[in-house]
């Protein structure tokens, strides 16, 4: 080798990098919620078919975290949150973010058309569109709100489960879609009142930072009874049977417990004691559980075969 | 500065195992992707003529059924999972 030859110090992009740059916790519980639609759905997928879809959720996902990481590079750094995040620690190029991004866009719609049908490959396209550039680029910078509408991003994922199966977009796959937008808020903005420091040093206009702390706390407890009132719909619609029922309305009671104690709390003031930062963090941690536990009881029951042993409810809506 | 194939960056141990190994993983993408094609044909295939069968079994054969034409394939199928 010559002596001439120069070493290179750029730093090494590792593959879990490019894990990161596709936001695994969140790729999980979408899969979560999309696999929640898919057995919920009155029709019964092959294995190699719920998996490929299911795959393309995870990798629809993965590429809207990654346009989502090349557009916020300079927000995350400022951010202490993400200032480690594999774009601003300077491990992965930008245009391989976008790249990646992109590529797997393509790949993951492909992927759900040729396995399942056009719709549910038409619907995960647009909730990728949603989030990378509705929410990503405009509502995140430009309004309070952004989350509250960008949330519809996540929420795609069960109906795009329920299309998978049946091809169709009925109220019942919609019931599950009001649950995680309805969920998305009060989730997102426990987390915001402990970095909205962070939030007001980027710049972005999340709710603690726009219209304070408190107008936040009361936000979140009206949007947790609002969680608490869509959540009965898949109950109402026959969706959910008994250990749904029950899940939702003890978890539900717990998030409305935290929410209370949230709004009562000081957390995302100026003078927020430790306790209070910890009351929030524990509603955040705890939403992440709520959702998890109400679509695991929905996997749980049609899988098992034992929703369908229990009595319809769709009685109670007079169907 | 004149190229002589020689004053090319040269990429440390650790970049090399780096690079190594993200071929690696691209090559198993690769071929997990092929796979996947592969296996998502043959259901699609096989879902395909269990239908057929299913549909020429309730018909009594390839018989033309409501504009239908024999060789157009099975009936849609609705949101409840029984044919239209």
């Amino acid at each position: 080798m010559s002596d001439q030859a120069v070493t290179t110090s750029s730093p090494v992009a590792s593959v879990s990098d490019y894990i990161d740059l596709m936001k695994p916790r969140i790729m999980m519980l979408v899969v979560f919620t999309a696999a929640a639609g898919l057995v919920a759905a009155p029709v019964d997928l092959h294995p190699v078919t719920s998996f490929v879809a299911l795959l393309s959720v995870a990798l629809g996902s993965g590429a809207a975290g990654a346009i989502n990481m090349w557009f916020d590079y300079d927000i995350d750094a400022v951010m202490t949150r993400t200032s480690t995040r594999p774009l601003p620690a300077g491990r992965v190029q930008r245009s391989d973010a976008l790249s990646l991004g992109i590529f797997m866009s393509m790949i993951s719609v492909t992927l759900m058309t040729i396995a399942t049908n056009w719709q549910a490959g038409a619907l995960l396209a647009f909730s990728i569109f949603f989030y990378a550039v509705v929410y990503t680029m405009w509502l995140k910078r430009s309004t309070p709100q952004n989350i509250v509408i960008g949330g519809a991003a996540g929420a795609f994922p069960p109906v795009i489960g329920w299309v998978a199966a049946t091809g169709a977009m009925p109220l019942e796959a919609w019931a599950l879609f009001a649950l995680t937008f309805m969920w998305t808020p009060p989730h997102f903005w426990a987390l915001s009142l402990v970095a909205n420091k962070d939030y007001a040093k980027a710049g972005v206009p999340m709710l603690p930072v726009v219209h304070g702390a408190a107008n936040t706390r009361l936000q979140i407890l009206l949007y947790t009874f609002a969680l608490l009132a869509v959540s009965a719909l898949p109950t109402l619609f026959g969706t959910g049977g008994l250990i749904y029922t029950l899940t939702a309305a003890v978890c539900g009671v717990v998030f409305l417990a935290l929410a209370i104690r949230v709004f009562a709390s000081k957390a995302g003031d100026a003078d927020m004691a430790p306790r209070d930062r910890k009351l929030a963090l524990s509603l955040f941690a705890f939403s992440i559980a709520y959702l998890a536990l109400l679509f695991g009881a929905l996997i749980i029951e049609h899988m098992t075969g034992l929703h369908a042993s229990l009595p319809n409810y769709g009685i109670w809506m007079g169907a | 500065m004149s190229f002589d194939g020689t004053d090319y960056p040269k990429m440390t141990e650790e970049q090399t195992k780096a690079r190594k190994k993200r071929n690696m993983v691209l090559a198993a993408g690769i071929v997990g992707f092929m796979l996947l094609i592969f296996a998502i044909t043959v259901v699609r295939i096989q879902e395909g003529v269990v239908r057929d069968q299913d549909w020429a079994a309730e018909t009594g054969g390839n018989q033309p059924v409501d504009g239908v034409q024999s060789g157009q394939g099975a009936p849609p199928v609705s949101s409840d999972g029984d044919a239209e």
